[in-house]
Formats: structure tokens, sequence, C-alpha cells
């Protein structure tokens, strides 16, 4: 996803895809990345709006005392 | 094996499995804890709008705060009163929703025809009966809802054989993961439409802003709708298995009594009504009076009570029932108990790690995503494991997650920011911390829930319930007080400058942070184990 916000560096390799900036092996690369992409939807929407924590007693004491 | 074929079981077992495994009679419960999970809507608003428009002083509203919650201290006599009634049920629920209805309408009336309710009674009372109304019903719906789950998870197949141990437990396993998921679901539902709804509100020109909290407090009108639905279908689906019964020969007196087998209408318990009430009157009492050391005494007066009535319940069970409770209970409690690293570790996050409100926004919506895909996960995990082990699991896992930011206070994050180029820095390392421990939130919850549910008695499935809330809540308000106890023992102190002159009050603290985290593990780690091995030596077992 570039343009995001994002805390990682990148490099756009030359076959279009976005590699992390730093040099790892290529098990920790996968692993960086999966971390990567399935974090960045969810940093997208909390950066991009503001998000107000749920703090509702109601829902709280629910969840948890059962 | 091909990777794509396991990762296909793998999906099957854990999230697929569950679209088989579920039962149309799970559904009404499940609405009505939807209803509460939405009830969070109005959370948001309501801060905005009384700061903007009230101006009530924040005194008022932390002692409106103290009478929100008391409503919840009523759980247990009402849990009782839920069984009384258990006939109609469907009535206490509708009950619940016309008091919800009743709060939503007052505040859309102050928002909308703020001149003509002024007129009736001032604006601070009418949000005080506001207030006071939506939790209220809530506890009633909420009361209803625990002792719909139990009728929900059938103790007959459909040749009217009885289910055996494992597959009740599963079964119950899978009601509550899923009473949690609607929970849950329901404040994920009620963020994204926040987020829809407020995109820009800063910008807005007043009247589009009331019109934004108008149209939150109309859609949350839909809440007391979702639940009335829930028991209204109840009542249906109860009626369709009546009529199968029956037309397969059964009378009805014959086929009520295969829809709930050992149900026998309660008779009104003057031990748990009056220890109930004792209970709330010394909550009360002592929440009120601020006498020293009031949390202690209401703490241990908590204990004894609660402790009191589970003695009366237990009457109602076999002596093996008993050992599975003292011990399930014991653990239950213990892992519960354990203290945090309370709020100086927040202040410190803030003040030395420099993290904002914002992206502490982002770990908690990433742990709440996170929190819903865990019940997935370890569905199978909590249905097929005691207790005991489930809970020896969770401690280590805790232990383990908690070491990082354990490690960061000692440097951690710069130790690792220095060899990785300022990748893994402190907010990474949290990140990812927050993304392996929020999974974990809710695994100790359910198998306890599902336990209570396969264990309660069929005429006192509220009363249980709430006697188990009133339980677990002591756990927390333990760990509150070991919390406590530590900052006594460890100073811990944020940077308070005089508002005036900008002179620094209190100066920042933060040397002896380290030793407290260090400790809460310590105890963390050995308050359940210690209690898993006292049960196993006493021979007590855990469901």
């Amino acid at each position: 996803m570039p343009g995001l916000p994002c805390p990682l560096p990148f490099y756009s390799h030359p076959d279009g895809t976005l590699w992390p900036a730093f040099a790892l092996p290529a098990c920790l690369r996968v692993f960086a990345l999966v971390l990567v992409y399935t974090t960045h939807p969810c940093l997208w929407v909390a950066t991009r709006f503001v998000f107000v924590p749920v703090n509702n007693y109601n829902v709280r004491i629910k969840l948890e005392t059962g | 094996m091909t990777v794509f074929l396991r990762l296909y079981r793998w999906l099957d077992r854990h999230f697929f499995s569950l679209g088989r495994e579920f039962r149309l009679s799970y559904l009404p419960p499940l609405m009505v804890y939807l209803a509460a999970g939405i009830s969070s809507l109005t959370g948001i608003v309501g801060v905005f709008f009384v700061k903007e428009y009230f101006h009530l002083s924040a005194e008022f509203l932390t002692a409106l705060g103290f009478w929100i919650m008391i409503p919840w201290v009523f759980k247990m006599p009402l849990g009782h009163l839920v069984d009384l009634l258990w006939r109609y049920k469907t009535w206490l629920v509708y009950l619940g929703a016309g008091l919800i209805t009743t709060s939503l309408l007052i505040m859309i009336g102050l928002i909308t025809k703020t001149a003509q309710m002024k007129a009736v009674l001032s604006i601070e009372a009418w949000y005080v009966i506001s207030a006071l109304l939506a939790p209220i019903g809530y506890v009633i719906q909420d009361v209803v809802a625990d002792a719909m789950t139990v009728e929900a998870v059938p103790a007959l197949d459909p040749d009217q054989q009885p289910y055996d141990e494992k597959q009740l437990k599963s079964m119950h396993t899978t009601m509550q993961t899923l009473g949690r998921v609607a929970i849950i679901s329901g404040t994920v539902f009620v963020a994204v439409l926040n987020i829809y709804v407020f995109s820009g509100v800063q910008k807005m020109p007043e009247s589009e802003k009331l019109a934004a909290y108008t149209f939150i407090y109309q859609a949350a009108l839909l809440i007391p709708v979702v639940s009335v639905l829930g028991v209204m279908l109840a009542a249906l689906l109860k009626q369709r298995n009546l009529k199968l019964l029956t037309t397969k020969g059964y009378t009805r007196e014959e086929a009520l009594r295969l829809l709930s087998p050992g149900y026998t209408p309660t008779q009104t318990n003057w031990w748990i009504l009056g220890g109930s009430l004792v209970f709330v009157a010394l909550t009360l009492l002592l929440g009120i009076s601020k006498i020293p050391f009031g949390q202690e005494i209401i703490f241990v007066g908590s204990v004894a009570i609660v402790i009191f009535l589970i003695n009366r319940l237990l009457k109602q069970m076999s002596p093996y029932a008993r050992k599975v409770f003292a011990g399930t209970a014991a653990v239950i409690f213990m892992f519960r108990a354990i203290p945090s690293f309370g709020v100086g570790e927040t202040w410190w996050m803030i003040d030395v790690l420099k993290f904002d409100q914002q992206f502490l926004s982002v770990l908690s919506l990433i742990g709440g995503i996170l929190t819903l895909f865990g019940m997935f996960i370890f569905r199978r995990f909590m249905a097929e494991r005691s207790i005991a082990f489930i809970i020896t699991v969770l401690t280590i896992a805790v232990a383990l997650l908690s070491l990082p930011n354990l490690g960061m206070y000692y440097g951690l994050h710069q130790w690792t920011s220095s060899v990785t180029n300022g990748v893994v820095d402190a907010r990474f390392i949290a990140l990812v911390d927050t993304a392996a421990e929020s999974p974990l939130s809710q695994i100790a919850m359910i198998p306890m829930l599902a336990w209570i549910a396969h264990s309660a008695p069929a005429n006192l499935k509220a009363t249980f319930f709430a006697v188990m809330a009133a339980f677990a809540n002591l756990a927390l308000a333990l760990s509150q007080l070991i919390t406590k106890y530590l900052y006594k023992a460890f100073t811990v102190t944020r940077e308070i400058k005089d508002k005036a002159t900008g002179s620094i009050k209190v100066p920042e603290d933060y040397s002896e942070l380290g030793m407290l985290m260090i400790t809460a593990t310590l105890i963390a780690i050995s308050l359940p184990l210690t209690t898993v091995y006292v049960v196993r030596r006493l021979r007590l077992v855990t469901a």
C-alpha cells in the first residue's frame, strides 16, 4: 500500500513489488511482509480517521465479568 | 499434503466448522448480546455532547459514573428474580427495551427540543434520568440473555437421546464464544459507524453537528429493537419445537419437559435474595462513605457474601460437581486476580516512549480486532482442554508477552533499533506485542462461561450466572488491590505542573517502575501456577 503513513521504510523493487528496506534472510523478510500487510489496514483506518476507543461501562463490565 | 490443503483444513477446523455447528436456537441470546455491544454507540457522542452543551462539572460526571455502575451490582438479586419470573422472560426483555428507549428519547429530546424539555425539568435532571435508565435496561436484558444461553444448547439430540458430556461442553463453548463475538462485533460496528458519522466533525457547522448527534441517538433506537426481535424469535422457535414434538405423538406437557429437561419452577430462595441484597447495600454504603480501607472492607465483605451464596447454590449439586466447582473457581479466580502494570506503564509510554493518544488508539483497535480472531483460533483449544491446562498455558504466555514491555524499560528498543536501522523501534515492539497478546484476552473467560452454563441448575440459570459474574468481578477487584499495593511499595510519579506559575509541583520519577513490573510479573506467574498445583494436590478437579 504505497503512499500510506507507514512506520517502516520500504523500497520499490524493479518488478513493482514493495519490500522492507533492510537486509534480512528470506524467511524473516516474508514474516516482516506478512506483519506489515496484516497490520497496515488497521493502521490505515486508525491514522486516516480519529478513532475513539470504545469506552463504555456496560460493554466493559460485561466483557470482563461475564 | 500440500500447503494449501493444510491451510484449508486449518481454516475449516477453526472458522468454517463454526458455520456447521451453529444452531438457530443460539440466535436469540446472540441478538440480545449484539444489542449490548451496539449500546456503546451513544457512549462517544454522549461524551462530546455533554462536554459541549451541558457544561456539567467533572466532579458531577465522576459522581454520576459511580451511580451508572450500580445497576450492575444488582445483577445477583435481579438474576434470582429472573429465575423466579422465567416464564415471563420475554416481558422482562421488553421492560429492558422500554427503559433503553426512554433513555434514548430523552437524549433526542434534549438535542432537538431543548427549550421544551427545560420547561419541565432542568437539563442536569433529564441527563441523570437518561444516564441511569439505560444501564438498568441493559442489566435486565443481560441477565435474561445469560440464562437464555443455557437454554439455547439442547440437552437431547434429534432422536431425543441425551448428548454426551464432551458434546455438551463443545456446544456450550461454541455458544459462549459466539456470545462474546456478538458483543465485540457490536462494538466494532459502532466504531466504524462513528468513524463514518464523525469524519470531519471539527469543521462541521453547529447545525450539522447537532444533526449528527441526533442521527446517532436515532440510530441507537435500533438497539432495543434488536433485543426484542431476539426474544420474539426465541418464542417462535419454542412454539415450532413444541409443534414438532406434539406431531410426533407427545403431549404438550411431555414436550415441554423434553425441551427443558430437569426444569422445575423456581422457588424463592430467601438466602440468595437476602444475601445478594446485603451485598448491594454493602457496596452502596461503603461506596458513598469514604471511610479508610473502604475498598478492602468492600472486598472482604463481598467475598464472604459471594462465597456464602455459592455455598447455597452448591447444595443443589452432586458431590463430584462441587469438587469440580471448587477447583475451577479457585484456578480462574487466581488467574484473574493477577496484578497489572497499572497506570504508571501508560504514563511512562506517553512521557518516555512518546506514544501519543492516537498510537494508543491504534493499539486498542488492533487489540479489539485480534481478540475476535483469537476467539475463533482458540475455540477448539478451549473446548477440548481442561481449565487447569488452559490457565497454565495462558499464565506462561501472558508472562512471556509482558517481557518485551519490561525489556523496553531497560532499553531493549534502543538496542533493537540500532541493529535494525531504526525499524524495530519502541512502537514496532509495542505493536507486535499487542498483536500477540490481545487474542488471549477472552480465552480465560469463555471456558469459565461455558462451564457455568453447563453446570447451572435448570431452574437457577440466571442466579448462577449472576453470582459467578460477581465472583469474577471480585477477582478483578483483588487484581486492582494488589496493583494498588504495588504502587504503594514502589514510587512511580508523573510530572505535575502548577497551571498558574508553570513550576513543577511533583517531579517525574519512573526509576522504580522496572522493579514494579518485575514484581507484578513474578506474582502473575506464581499466583495461578501455585493455585493449579494446590488444586491438583487437594485432588480437586477442574472442568
